[in-house]
């Protein structure tokens, strides 16, 4: 593959990624959609590279996956100000999802 | 209710890596370099490399005082390298190798085994990776061996490895992260000082 390819495939994954979380957080939350975008793309250019990472090093999938959602789980309860339960509950879903489109992809799924 | 919800949690999970058993996708070729170091050091043998299989696939290849091992290969050659004296190394009795006596290519193999044998050949290092795929994510993209050889063992492992990565990638990856990380303190921060 191609250098160039390769990073449109990584911005591409990275784009859909943080729009699939955006909307995973604007059904569970009656907050300014303007800023749960934002919030969105500051979580994820923070977990995505760092999941990445850490799979490349570890392959460990699962481990990847299970730190990403704990991670985002704090993140979103500290930015969107939800409970514990709630910041949990959206990060599973936002997570899982993208899980799955990843793998429908073929490259990392975070 | 809530054993339900645990259950279909726990499958989907799981379910992902199974998959990716399954299905082997994002996977890419890399550089494979294997060298030498210490070749100089014995400058009354010719090195060769020889895969194992056949000469059509695995081809035997004199090593150049550079210690580079050629890694054209067919991958599922299992290439190994021969010191031979420069005494008895006979380059005409090898290109003079009639493959084609032989009728399977254990058969061959193990002719052509016996000739450098006959030679006084002696395995330096045996199972040389020729071929390495990564991750499609992976920032590596060439690893080179080195290996310091001794004429009286043979080394099945490299004595160290230098994968080269795509820096670039990796410094992109790192500053977003560190960039957004700072981005939500601040704000975290701005918003504690509300």
């Amino acid at each position: 593959m191609e250098a160039q390819e390769k990073m449109n495939l990584i911005i591409i994954s990275l784009a859909l990624t943080l729009f699939l979380e955006f909307g995973v957080y604007a059904v569970f939350m009656k907050k300014d959609l303007l800023m749960l975008l934002i919030y969105s793309a500051l979580i994820n250019f923070f977990t995505w590279p760092m999941a990445n990472l850490l799979f490349e090093y570890s392959h460990l999938f699962l481990l990847t996956e299970f730190l990403v959602f704990i991670v985002e789980g704090i993140l979103i309860k500290a930015l969107l100000e939800v409970s514990w339960k709630k910041a949990l509950l959206i990060s599973f879903i936002a997570n899982v999802i993208t899980m799955y489109l990843g793998i429908a992809i073929g490259i990392l799924p975070i | 209710m809530k054993r339900a919800v645990i259950l279909m949690i726990l499958v989907l999970m799981i379910l992902p890596s199974l998959n990716a058993d399954m299905i082997p996708t994002g996977e890419k070729q890399i550089q494979v370099n294997n060298i030498i170091t210490n070749i100089n050091d014995f400058s009354d043998y010719v090195f060769v490399s020889y895969g194992n299989i056949n000469l059509g696939m695995c081809p035997i290849k004199v090593i150049n005082s550079d210690g580079k091992i050629s890694t054209d290969y067919y991958k599922g050659c299992s290439v190994s390298v021969y010191a031979i004296p420069k005494s008895k190394y006979n380059e005409t009795l090898i290109s003079s190798f009639d493959a084609k006596e032989y009728p399977s290519s254990d058969e061959e193999s193990q002719a052509l085994i016996n000739l450098l044998l006959r030679l006084d050949a002696k395995k330096v290092i045996s199972d040389i990776r020729v071929y390495m795929t990564v991750s499609e994510s992976s920032s590596i993209k060439e690893t080179t061996n080195y290996y310091t050889i001794d004429l009286t063992q043979v080394k099945t492992e490299p004595d160290k490895t230098i994968n080269e990565k795509d820096n670039m990638r990796l410094l992109i990856y790192i500053s977003l992260s560190l960039i957004s990380l700072v981005i939500i303190i601040l704000l975290l921060w701005r918003r504690k000082k509300k």
